[in-house]
């Protein structure tokens, strides 16, 4: 067993879904486009999930139309967390990749860029990592052009400074684990 | 998180593939690859060729022959061949497209 660490994390969802959520804990629907695979995904910064709220891509990921902010509290054994802001297993993941890939391919599935195919890969192999290392959350950085970043008046100095804003998620995979939820404003 | 080796089947592979909605009937025309070379040309790849292989050796027929080992990261290296061109920067694999 190894250390225990409690992460405060934010979730963006509808006003109408608090009270349950709060109440009753989440729960999460099997989705095919998840980035990190299925669970409950969080941001650990405030001010994304907030973003996320009144921005959310609705199409795939649910409506939201009157958004309510939740921090929950996560406890987790970091013998269950594949954290990929650490070095050591961002290289594993990807090598656990290769060895996906590879099994996809000898069973005939072929490598095809478009968006939708990438979506459902990448569902797919956290699913299959997931069962695999027996995680229960995976935490990892992005970083997206759409992140709500000001220009400044400097900006081509300030950018050689190889200053990156990252946003972190984190996909819990068992729900027993988000241990307490709260609505903030 | 606990490293340890992975082991798994194609079947276990196909069948979370599967679930996710990908088809796989539709995208098993692995007897087609096309490369995009670094001057935008376009070579057929042999029926064999492993995508994502250890060190597969191919030839794309009459004009170049490479080492390959994405696994590793390493550049492509010239290994022999009738070659009027070196390429000396890995190919990046989103160059790969699929076939028609």
């Amino acid at each position: 067993m190894g250390t225990i660490n409690t992460y405060t994390a934010y979730h963006a969802t509808d006003k109408s879904n608090v009270e349950s959520i709060v109440k009753d804990n989440f729960i999460y629907e099997e989705k095919d486009t998840h980035w990190l695979g299925s669970g409950v995904y969080f941001f650990l910064d405030k001010s994304l999930a907030i973003s996320w709220g009144r921005n959310c891509p609705t199409k795939k990921y649910g409506s939201i139309n009157n958004p309510a902010i939740i921090e929950a509290l996560i406890s987790l054994d970091n013998d269950v967390v594949c954290d990929m802001r650490e070095l050591k297993t961002y290289n594993y993941v990807k090598k656990a990749f290769d060895i996906f890939w590879q099994y996809a391919y000898r069973g005939h599935c072929t490598v095809n860029y478009n968006d939708d195919f990438i979506e459902k890969l990448e569902c797919a192999f956290f699913n299959w990592l997931t069962k695999k290392l027996g995680i229960k959350c995976i935490i990892c950085n992005f970083q997206k052009r759409s992140l709500p970043i000001v220009k400044c008046e400097l900006e081509d100095m300030f950018s050689r400074f190889c200053l990156a804003y990252v946003e972190t998620q984190m996909c819990v995979k068992d729900a027993s684990h988000i241990v307490d939820r709260k609505e903030i404003s | 998180m606990i490293y340890k080796d992975i082991e798994t089947t194609t079947d276990e592979v196909l069948e979370f593939i599967k679930n996710a909605g990908i088809d796989i009937e539709t995208t098993s025309d692995v007897n087609a690859f096309r490369i995009r070379m670094p001057n935008d040309s376009i070579v057929e790849m042999p029926p064999d060729f492993n995508v994502f292989g250890d060190m597969s050796l191919f030839t794309i027929t009459g004009s170049y022959s490479y080492n390959y080992s994405f696994i590793e990261g390493t550049d492509n290296n010239y290994t022999s061949g009738n070659l009027s061109e070196r390429y000396d920067n890995r190919i990046d694999p989103c160059r790969y497209i699929p076939a028609a």
